[in-house]
């Protein structure tokens, strides 16, 4: 007889749905080096910086500038689906959704680099510049995944929620085994949109000194968008290039190794 | 008497008109009936006042809690196993792990598809799936079993298989099956009373009294399909 997930408290979400054998080098190799590569670009963010001399710098700090934006945008996208879901299910409410769809729908509307300055500063005086990056990216990949979830939470079919309903399937268990597992092909498809759209506004976000009084590259934060801003300026072509290269390289691997392996096993979730 | 309606009407959205109206009837414990009528008529609302998923709009219902019902499509889910999607309706049930999985494979048995405990609800072919709704229905023990159109979407061989797994859990389990449908013959082949529906009325109520297993070219089985017809 085989033992049913429901009762082996030891398994992941993940594992809990049976990994097919073509998924598991994904699951066993992939994500884990990702995460490596991710910690790798936080610890460089987090080191101690030296002042960097973009006429000097090479094709390894394009490579290690991209891995430092990585980890940036993984953090605003944790914290964003973090956000996201919460909001999405308070909109599902029937009672909150007359009112809490416009609100969101005017939210997602306000163009955030105008308020970007303000931002920037406010953090750079507060002594946590990387707070600023990570919170414009946060804001710029926010909408997109709370759109993607209710949109994922309204194509639940009738019938589930009334299968729910009978069976008296509440709270939790209808959290864990019925909503979350439901939105995971719009929000795998909605976390495509919002990486790409954290990539657009890299540049933005890292080149702080643009929104600081008398602002030096100093104020900068470490990042293949501050990287390729600084090259030009200092006039190193090669570097600008390198940096262009790695981040295309980048989204190229990221989009083959985790995006179209996630869209593929988000099928299973469809109904 | 397990269910009855007194003068029930249903109005879904003001200035709309009705979608249920002065319905009234009663169904006996353990019996077999069945709602016969065209889109719109008002079958569906009637199951949803049973199941509790609406509520009436005027008059008196008597119903009891634990009424399951088995959708035409779309219940199970797709991210589980055949077994843990019987499992599910189990999970509040205050018995052991060990007994959550007896239940739900002795109830897979029952409907002979045991074997398809790990398959994934895409695996399955659409009798298949309503043997699994129907399993999971009956693990948690209910009372009334309402059926809505289950047979519409399947081929002809698998259609007469359920029908006879239909009666045979209906007698083994003492149930009382409600069945939606618009297949008149469907109707006389399985239930012992039929209500036509039209125009978000009862119109008549037909008693079917042939006995198990009955015979579609019978005469008198063709002569009640023709009285439930001029019904409608």
């Amino acid at each position: 007889m085989k033992q049913s997930y429901f009762f082996n408290k030891k398994e992941s979400y993940l594992s809990a749905v049976q990994v097919p054998a073509r998924f598991r080098f994904y699951f066993t190799v992939a994500v884990p080096a990702m995460i490596i590569l991710v910690t790798l670009g936080v610890l460089r963010i987090a080191g101690e910086l030296p002042m960097l001399d973009y006429r000097e710098a090479d094709i390894h700090t394009a490579v290690v500038a991209t891995l430092a934006t990585l980890a940036r945008l993984m953090i605003a996208y944790v914290l964003a689906i973090v956000v996201a879901i919460p909001l999405a299910l308070l909109a599902e409410k029937s009672n909150a959704k007359r009112f809490l769809l416009p609100v969101y729908d005017i939210a997602q509307s306000i163009p955030i680099l105008i308020f970007f300055p303000f931002i920037a500063l406010a953090f750079v005086k507060l002594g946590f510049s990387e707070g600023a990056a990570i919170f414009i990216l946060f804001i710029a990949m926010l909408w997109k995944l709370v759109f993607s979830i209710i949109f994922g939470l309204n194509s639940l079919p009738n019938e589930i929620k009334q299968t729910a309903q009978m069976y008296n399937i509440t709270g939790v268990n209808y959290l864990t085994k019925i909503l979350l597992p439901a939105i995971i092909p719009q929000l795998t498809i909605g976390s495509i949109f919002a990486f790409a759209d954290g990539w657009n506004f890299v540049i933005v976000a890292e080149v702080l000194h643009a929104y600081i009084p008398n602002g030096v590259v100093a104020n900068d934060l470490f990042g293949v968008g501050s990287t390729m801003v600084g090259a030009a300026s200092a006039g190193n072509e090669t570097l600008f290039v390198y940096s262009l290269i790695a981040v295309v390289s980048m989204v190229i691997v990221l989009n083959l190794s985790v995006w179209q392996r996630l869209l593929a096993y988000a099928e299973r979730f469809k109904f | 008497m397990i269910i009855e309606f007194k003068n029930v009407s249903k109005v879904f959205q003001e200035g709309a008109g009705d979608n249920l109206v002065d319905v009234s009837f009663s169904i006996e414990r353990g019996e077999f009936v069945s709602f016969v009528g065209a889109s719109g008529s008002g079958k569906t609302t009637v199951m949803e006042l049973i199941v509790g998923a609406t509520e009436k709009t005027k008059g008196e219902i008597i119903r009891p809690k634990n009424t399951i019902m088995v959708f035409q499509k779309d219940s199970l889910l797709p991210w589980l196993s055949v077994l843990e999607n019987v499992i599910l309706v189990l999970l509040n049930e205050k018995i052991s792990e060990a007994e959550k999985i007896k239940i739900a494979h002795e109830k897979l048995a029952l409907l002979q598809i045991e074997k398809l405990a790990d398959k994934y609800p895409h695996e399955l072919s659409g009798g298949q799936t309503q043997r699994v709704s129907i399993a999971r229905a009956l693990a948690v023990d209910p009372e009334v079993l309402i059926l809505d159109e289950p047979f519409s979407a399947l081929d002809e061989k698998t259609k007469e298989e359920l029908h006879k797994d239909i009666l045979k859990t209906w007698k083994e389990h003492d149930l009382t099956i409600i069945m939606i449908s618009h297949q008149i013959e469907e109707v006389v082949l399985l239930s012992q009373r039929a209500f036509a529906m039209s125009a978000k009325k009862i119109s008549a109520e037909i008693e079917i009294p042939f006995a198990y297993p009955r015979n579609a070219e019978d005469e008198m089985f063709m002569k009640k399909i023709v009285e439930i017809r001029r019904a409608l």
